[in-house]
């Protein structure tokens, strides 16, 4: 604010020598400036890199504020698995996360598990219903999640199963040494608790969507297609499909191997085969037709099945089974194999060696070579649109690993939540803009921002160099504690341990806050023309542009990236 | 709210926006935290020099405290002036504040700080070091760093005799507290100056302060140079208690090369790769040795 | 109480008397004795006062200056360099209208080293704005010291209290000393001195642009007008309470004087002698004492000259390529006027001036309408 500059009016009223009368407040300093500083709230890469939208950023700050219940409801605003995706997401966003840069990401996913673990919230039906009703086809994470979505929004959602429990592959694929099931079970109670009624063993024809007057569906059958390598011989006993093994291991906690277990595959499912086989008793070896480091397989699973005892084949590809007399499996036929070309998406083509043949003894087989989206249970097509989630039908959407290419929890949690929003518009007959609610450059969609209780920040991402690393002095990203492999191989209990509360908050403590203000006051400190101070009776600050030079200090020192310097237009 | 990366309690500001520094003038940022650890009841004694014009026009003054302004070569004994004048009233409790650039300080003003230093005046003497006589427009003084440029050591003439050690000389008068700091570290500053006031005697801080204009940085840079200085160990922050008791106050957590703190500044792009090797050289010698001399204590 | 002190014990007991509060000083010969005397006092608790040892009379003045500032009744003491090399900061004094008093000692400016009296140091500092008091003897030393403050304080415009080097400051004579209550009652502390408060953010001496520095120094000048008319008071005020006067100037026997002699200083005593041996001789001579140079006393030494018809200036001091000082001021106060001025320099550096010098400097002027020259060196020895 400008002050006022004193005057004299006659050669008495001037003081006898020069002493000053007041401040220098009337100077409109102001004018110098060229640019200007303004306080924004910018994406932080760690938004984009979540495809399930969490807000990552804002939980984490919320842990760092010791409000681990705030930082709890924040996730779920999004996403209603937390539990679950803090143990068996990619994490996505740790690969984008700008720490990563510096010394290693924030361990975002163990944050996420440790406030799901910690905090406590209280699934609640909606407040009103608005009497329509939804049926949902398939309980993986992408069905549940657009149940959930849809039931907050007052719809009365009934989820089909066909099989006899809740879940998807995350009870018959992902085993419960990553995921234990009274993890699985208590995320899936909140919902119960929310009154989604879920019909297990059971699923629902298109006759029957009509004929029970539901005013909307979605299918997430998910994609656990078998993709069938046919082998030579594959035929017959002592071969399995990866997905009916886990399934079986996971339905009876053990199935009983002995001998020599071979995997073909060189995915998720094959490595949760093999360690599973491995926990069954097993002797296990993984063939995998290119090299170790084009694995799809998450490499820290990589490691830790490495680590469990598997061993591994690479580059070599499966021909045949070999049977004995009896039709008993005794090995499998391979090429070696060496790599070609990159095709177009970059991936080198695998060339076979038929000269180089040579035999893998085993007693079992498991096929992990891969599954496909299911074919739709009715008579439609997908017909993608804004949301992603069209088919022929503008009544029945889909969701999840059924319509995605990129198969994984996250995602399939955020394509529910597409399919959710995609239910209420269409059936609030609303116009929603998907840009304006899906993160700009990223994978994820804001719930929030669709209901219009939060904004997706509008400035663009804060990258590296703009983050101020003289304020964050380097520090170890933190690490669950392991099971010794000992103890693991007893049995299925988890394998990796969630963070202790110290561990918890010193992790959040090393979350840079990209592009949000959190008021540490760097900017007000280094101020030469004392232009910043904090905003009356509200979070932020006040900039006195009739003072501020437009230095751009206080956007160089913002440790985070949450002041960006603007052109005046002069 | 997330905890602070400074912890500096004074929320009352004595200096005023609306006054005459450059953009991103160090200098400013130098007072602000000192004027906050010594309080309302303190007297400022400034010499010719950028401050000068920066405190403002008559009859404006940008700072919350009185302010003396005084002959170039005069701070240290116009403070000792008023001191004087305020112990005869019985003002005991008011602090002197000395504020002087590095012209007048190391060189023009040297002798009057020197004999204040001796006589163990009771004020505290800053000196806000911009390395240069930046008012007069960027001449080199007994401050300036070798390699740098200047108007008066161009293209083919520069600076070549290294800056006066100027903390060691003030510590070699015997003086309760000599130290040094820089605007990159504002509780450091903050801290240093609250200790400074609460010690009778002569207190002496050598403030390193970016200057903009006669660096030759953009004015967004100040402090991230400033803090350079000190994270390559070029200007370490050290106090020195009676005259012998060294402590190092600060150490950088990783090395980093004086590179990073010269290439950014356009003075010292005249330099070459021999000469900066040298500094690096220097550097590290002289970091060396104070780490042994605070060890010895 | 009457002792007997030498000029330089005279201007310290001026000093005690006055109560100053800040005193800093350097020393050089022949001001020594001031400050030792005074820092004696000090340590003997005499004087409440803070004795700044400093190290220079730059910093000496510096100090005063600041101490001025914040409140304090400041005072120093200098001589020749010392003097000069103050310049810069008896500018800062005056013009931020400081009420500080100065001793300085006249002696002459090297090169060659030269301790001993002229009066260059001080006259050449003339523009600088302080008010310049001459003095003739001890007794006046110590009673203008006093006067000193309370003119500057009255005015706002610090003050210079000037005497021979040797002649009067190292050479004993009676003086009497008033007692501390009859000085008090003559000059009060001040009320409220202080032109920087604590407590109140006001800058004293900022950047001041063309809009203001003329006003100011116009401030400056305008008082000085009205510097003669307070010092008459205040001497007025010192004869009621203590009981002398010297006035800015002393006129001897000017009345029907036709040659009148304007000095400064010491040699006040030593011309009036030479008057008084005139007048035996039958010659119409008279003198005027300047103590007041700063202002210029331009009312009071036209009134006095009135019926003289040729005028001498006795200068101890030298502006080289123009003459005597005082000459030069006179002849410009006396412009228009037609009567012929004799210009005198002698006493350069030390060199005695002895009544027949001066006497001899009466009959040049008897013997010629006009001065030779614009310039008389007398008493030249090659
Ligand atoms: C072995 C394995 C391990 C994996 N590990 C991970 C991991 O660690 N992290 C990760 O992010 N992703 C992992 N994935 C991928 C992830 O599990 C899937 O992307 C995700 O579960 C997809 O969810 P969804 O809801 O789309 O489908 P699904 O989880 O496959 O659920 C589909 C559901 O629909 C039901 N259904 C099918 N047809 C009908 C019908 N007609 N009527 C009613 N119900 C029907 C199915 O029974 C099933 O329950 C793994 C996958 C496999 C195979
Ligand atoms: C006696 C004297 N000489 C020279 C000057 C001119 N002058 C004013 S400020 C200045 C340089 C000041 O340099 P420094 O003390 O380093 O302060 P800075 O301007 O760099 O802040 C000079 C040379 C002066 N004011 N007084
Ligand atoms: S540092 Fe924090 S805000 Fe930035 S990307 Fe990583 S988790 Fe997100
Ligand atoms: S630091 Fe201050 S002056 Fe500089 S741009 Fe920011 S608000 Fe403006
Ligand atoms: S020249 Fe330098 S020190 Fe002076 S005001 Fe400008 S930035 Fe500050
Ligand atoms: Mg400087």
């Amino acid at each position: 604010m400008l002050g006022k500059l004193v005057q004299f009016h006659s050669i008495e009223e001037l003081p006898d020598s020069p002493v000053t009368k007041g401040t220098t407040l009337w100077n409109p300093t102001g004018t110098w400036r060229s640019v200007r500083p303004i306080h924004v709230s910018r994406l932080s890469p760690c938004l984009l890199g979540c495809p399930a939208g969490n807000p990552v950023e804002t939980f984490i700050r919320l842990i760092e504020e010791g409000d681990v219940d705030g930082a709890l409801s924040a996730i779920h605003e999004e996403n209603p698995f937390p539990a679950i995706c803090g143990r068996v997401c990619f994490h996505p966003c740790e690969d984008r996360c700008n720490r990563g840069s510096l010394d290693g990401p924030v361990a975002i996913h163990l944050l996420e598990r440790w406030v799901a673990d910690r905090g406590t919230w209280k699934p609640v039906p909606p407040e009103k219903e608005n009497g329509k009703s939804v049926a949902i086809l398939g309980s993986g994470p992408a069905g549940l999640t657009a149940a959930y979505h849809l039931r907050r929004m007052g719809y009365a959602v009934t989820v089909y199963e066909k099989d006899r429990k809740l879940g998807g592959l995350l009870r018959y694929g992902i085993p419960a040494y990553r995921l234990p099931r009274k993890v699985l079970n208590r995320e899936i109670k909140n919902l119960r608790k929310m009154g989604i009624v879920f019909k297990t063993g059971k699923s629902l024809t298109e006759e029957e969507f009509d004929a029970r007057g539901f005013d909307a569906a979605i299918l997430c059958v998910g994609a656990q297609k078998f993709r069938d390598p046919k082998l030579v011989h594959q035929e017959g006993k002592g071969v399995w499909q990866a997905l009916e093994f886990l399934r079986g291991v996971n339905e009876n906690d053990r199935v009983s191997l002995q001998g020599k277990a071979l995997i073909i595959g060189g995915g998720n499912a094959a490595i949760d085969a093999a360690r599973s086989a491995l926990r069954c008793g097993a002797d296990v070896t993984i063939a995998y037709r290119r090299t170790r480091e084009e694995m799809p397989a998450f490499g820290e699973e990589v490691e830790a099945a490495m680590e469990e005892g598997v061993n591994f084949v690479f580059q070599v590809a499966p021909q045949s089974i070999k049977r004995g007399s009896d039709g008993q499996v005794t090995g499998v036929g391979f090429v070696k194999t060496r790599p070609g070309k990159p095709d177009e998406t970059g991936r080198r083509k695998v060339i076979i060696n038929p000269h180089e043949t040579f035999t893998i003894e085993a007693d079992q087989v498991i096929l992990a070579t891969g599954e496909v989206p299911a074919d739709l249970p009715w008579d439609l097509e997908i017909r993608y649109g804004e949301s992603l989630c069209e088919t022929d039908r503008e009544d029945v959407f889909v969701a999840g690993d059924v319509a995605g290419r990129q198969r994984t929890v996250a995602y399939a949690i955020g394509w529910g939540k597409r399919a959710a929003i995609a239910v209420d518009a269409y059936l609030q007959s609303k116009k929603v803009n998907f840009n304006k609610i899906a993160v700009p450059g990223g994978e994820g969609i804001s719930m929030r921002a669709y209901l219009g209780t939060a904004q997706i920040p509008d400035k663009p991402v804060v990258p590296y160099e703009e983050v101020n690393t003289y304020y964050f002095p380097e520090s170890e990203a933190a690490r669950g504690r392991v099971l010794p492999k000992q103890k693991r191989l007893e049995g299925f209990n988890e394998v990796v341990q969630g963070l202790a509360s110290p561990q918890a908050r010193n992790e959040a403590a090393r979350c840079f806050h990209c592009g949000d203000c959190v008021m540490c006051d760097n900017c007000l400190i280094f101020c030469p023309d004392v232009a910043i101070s904090r905003a009356e009776g509200k979070e932020g600050y006040d900039i006195d542009l009739d003072h501020c030079k437009g230095c751009g200090i206080c956007a160089r020192e913002c440790p985070r990236g949450a002041i960006i310097m603007v052109e005046e237009n002069i | 709210m997330i905890e602070p990366n400074y912890s500096i309690e004074e929320e009352r500001e004595f200096l005023h926006p609306g006054h005459l520094a450059c953009q991103g003038c160090g200098a400013t940022i130098a007072i602000r935290y000192v004027l906050k650890a010594l309080g309302e009841k303190t007297v400022v004694v400034i010499p010719a020099c950028c401050w000068s014009i920066i405190a403002g026009l008559f009859p404006s003054s940008c700072l919350g405290v009185p302010l003396i302004h005084t002959a170039f070569e005069t701070s240290a004994v116009a403070a000792t002036g008023a001191r004087a004048a305020l112990d005869m009233q019985g003002k005991e409790d008011v602090h002197v504040l000395a504020w002087a650039g590095d012209g007048g300080t190391f060189d023009i003003g040297f002798q009057a700080l020197s004999g204040a230093a001796e006589r163990n005046e009771n004020i505290l003497y800053c000196c806000y070091d911009n390395e240069a006589y930046m008012n007069t427009g960027i001449q080199r003084s007994s401050a300036t760093p070798v390699g740098a440029w200047t108007t008066t050591t161009p293209k083919g003439g520069l600076e070549d005799r290294p800056k006066k050690n100027i903390v060691r000389i003030m510590a070699a008068h015997g003086i309760p507290y000599a130290a040094t700091a820089n605007v990159a570290f504002p509780d450091d500053l903050y801290r240093k100056a609250k200790k400074a006031a609460s010690i009778r005697g002569m207190k002496f801080i050598h403030i390193l302060s970016p200057c903009p204009t006669g660096w030759r940085i953009p004015s967004s840079e100040s402090v991230e140079v400033a803090r350079l200085a000190t994270l390559t160990n070029l200007f370490p922050l050290y106090e020195v208690e009676n005259g012998t008791d060294l402590t190092v106050n600060y150490i950088p957590p990783k090395k980093v090369t004086v590179e990073n703190y010269l290439r950014p500044q356009g003075r010292f792009h005249l330099m070459s790769e021999e000469e900066k090797e040298g500094i690096q050289r220097q550097v590290d010698a002289a970091w060396e040795a104070l780490l042994r001399e605070a060890k010895k204590r | 109480m009457k002792k007997v002190l030498m000029g330089n014990f005279a201007a310290s007991h001026g000093v005690r008397l006055s109560r100053a509060q800040v005193i800093s000083a350097y020393p050089i010969t022949p001001q020594t004795h001031v400050v030792e005397e005074l820092s004696a006092m000090v340590a003997r608790g005499e004087l409440n006062a803070k004795f700044i040892k400093v190290e220079s009379e730059h910093s000496a003045l510096a100090c005063c200056i600041a101490a001025s500032v914040m409140g304090a009744r400041a005072f120093t003491a200098t001589s020749s360099h010392g003097l000069l090399l103050m310049h810069e900061l008896l500018h800062w004094a005056s013009g931020g209208r400081l009420p500080i008093v100065m001793v300085a000692v006249n002696r002459a400016i090297a090169p060659g080293w030269n301790i001993w009296n002229e009066q260059t140091d001080t006259l050449s500092q003339r523009d600088t704005g302080w008010i310049q008091l001459y003095c003739a003897s001890n007794q006046e030393i110590l009673d203008t010291v006093i006067q000193a403050f309370r003119l500057a304080e009255t005015v706002k415009i610090p003050v210079m209290v000037i005497y021979d080097a040797f002649i009067l400051s190292h050479t004993y004579e009676p003086v009497d000393i008033p007692d501390q209550k009859t000085v008090d009652a003559f000059l009060p502390p001040l009320k409220n001195p202080e032109v920087l408060k604590v407590g109140e953010a006001r800058a004293f001496g900022s950047v001041t642009s063309p809009d203001f520095h003329m006003e100011f120094r116009m401030k400056l000048h305008d008082t000085y007008e009205r510097v003669p008319e307070e010092f008459e008071k205040i001497e007025q005020a010192y004869a009621a309470t203590v009981g002398r006067t010297y006035g800015a100037i002393e006129p001897y026997r000017c009345e029907d004087a036709e040659l009148v002699m304007v000095v400064a200083g010491s040699l006040a005593g030593p011309t009036k002698m030479v008057v008084d041996g005139l007048r035996q001789k039958g010659i119409k001579a008279g003198r005027i004492k300047l103590k007041m140079f700063r202002p210029f006393p331009t009312k009071p030494l036209q009134e006095a000259l009135k019926n003289a018809k040729k005028i001498l200036v006795l200068d101890r001091n030298l502006s080289p390529g123009t003459g005597g000082i005082f000459a030069h001021e006179l002849r410009s106060a006396l412009k228009g006027d037609a009567r012929p001025v004799w210009g005198f320099v002698a006493g350069i550096g030390g060199r005695d001036i002895t009544p027949e010098l001066i006497e001899s400097m009466f009959f040049d002027a008897i013997g010629a309408d006009a001065p030779v020259s614009t310039t008389i060196f007398k008493g030249v020895r090659l």
